[in-house]
């Protein structure tokens, strides 16, 4: 048999071919990573109580004087589902009693400090019940920041409500703060 | 030419065409859930990357000896990612743990040891001369942040070997 030019082309066709089409090679590696729901909720800097005093007036026929302390903050860390709902925090008295002819209002400021996402907004003077009354609402995925000066800072008042109920009296209540789906 | 410089010239292509066999594959995909107690204290966000084993992706490779590129066994690995369901804000980066295994005492390896940020462009990853098994590799997500929605997020990680 004679090796004609045509079988010497179609010999060296392999090796046309293989310097194109093997100098690039390609292999995949599929990565996935799964992101968990978080929530967390704590009071800052800690569960201590706070000690509310309405001091007797030194003058009669004056008013008495409404009481308040802001030494707490509450810090949330949230992430939520991706198209689920916000979430919201509510504030209720779960234990202990306000005394008569005194109410327990809360102010809850604006998020302030190293947080960030879709934190809630604020509320004034709502008076605290056994019932849960939504305190911050919109929480979405969020973190306001851990201890005092991050989050929202809480203030307590002690206002009169009513005094002719007025009695000496001393109270103490437990306030759960509670983070929800909507 | 005669039956016996025929049978040569043959013979002389097939060994070229066995030296210039070109080999590349990886195994290993990289499939993390991110535990929840990630995070211990509220008002807290993600504050450290999430790596994978430090041999997540085995990758083995031989060189063509003689592919028309005149390379002479010298190649490059390119590093690049495909998203099919990917959050911009997570990062995500692979590094080299280890030389693998040469497959002559004369081969060389560089590069890649330190973490390369993967994107959607080819990156250099490392490069060498001749061929290895067993190149272990690693990775690492960061960006983490509770911002971003709660899912599984997948991307596609591409060797491309240049040689």
């Amino acid at each position: 048999m004679k090796l004609s030019i045509g079988m010497v082309l179609v010999m060296l066709l392999p090796i046309w071919g293989y310097s194109q089409t093997t100098v690039v090679a390609t292999s995949h590696a599929p990565t996935s990573i799964s992101l968990p729901v978080v929530a967390l909720l704590d009071i800052e800097p800690s569960n201590d109580a706070v000690v509310l005093t309405i001091p007797a007036t030194t003058e009669a026929g004056m008013s008495l004087s409404m009481t308040s302390n802001s030494s707490k903050w509450i810090n949330y860390t949230s992430a939520i589902l991706a198209g689920g709902s916000t979430r919201r925090i509510t504030a209720h008295v779960s234990s202990g009693s306000v005394p008569p002819g005194v109410r327990l209002l809360l102010s809850v400021s604006s998020p302030v400090g190293a947080g960030g996402g879709s934190r809630g907004g604020s509320i004034s003077n709502l008076a605290l019940t056994s019932s849960a009354q939504t305190i911050l609402s919109g929480i979405g995925g969020a973190f306001t920041g851990n201890g005092i000066n991050n989050g929202h800072q809480l203030t307590y008042t002690l206002g009169i409500s009513n005094y002719g109920s007025l009695v000496k009296a001393s109270s103490t209540l437990m306030v759960t703060y509670t983070l929800t789906d909507n | 030419m005669n039956p016996k410089g025929r049978y040569i010239f043959i013979l002389v292509m097939l060994i070229h065409h066995i030296a210039s066999a070109q080999f590349f594959s990886t195994t290993g995909s990289w499939v993390v859930s991110v535990p929840a107690s990630t995070i211990t204290e509220a008002g807290n966000n993600y504050t450290q990357a999430i790596a994978s084993a430090t041999d997540q992706t085995i990758m083995n490779l031989v060189p063509g000896t003689n592919n028309g590129q005149n390379r002479n066994g010298i190649w490059d690995v390119y590093i690049s990612k495909e998203d099919s369901d990917w959050d911009g804000r997570l990062i995500i980066s692979a590094r080299r743990t280890g030389t693998g295994t040469p497959n002559s005492s004369n081969n060389s390896i560089i590069g890649g040891t330190t973490y390369t940020t993967v994107s959607a462009t080819p990156s250099a990853f490392f490069s060498g001369r001749g061929g290895y098994n067993n190149i272990p590799i690693q990775y690492m997500v960061s960006g983490l942040t509770v911002l971003i929605p709660v899912k599984a997020y997948t991307t596609n990680i591409t060797y491309t070997f240049l040689n």
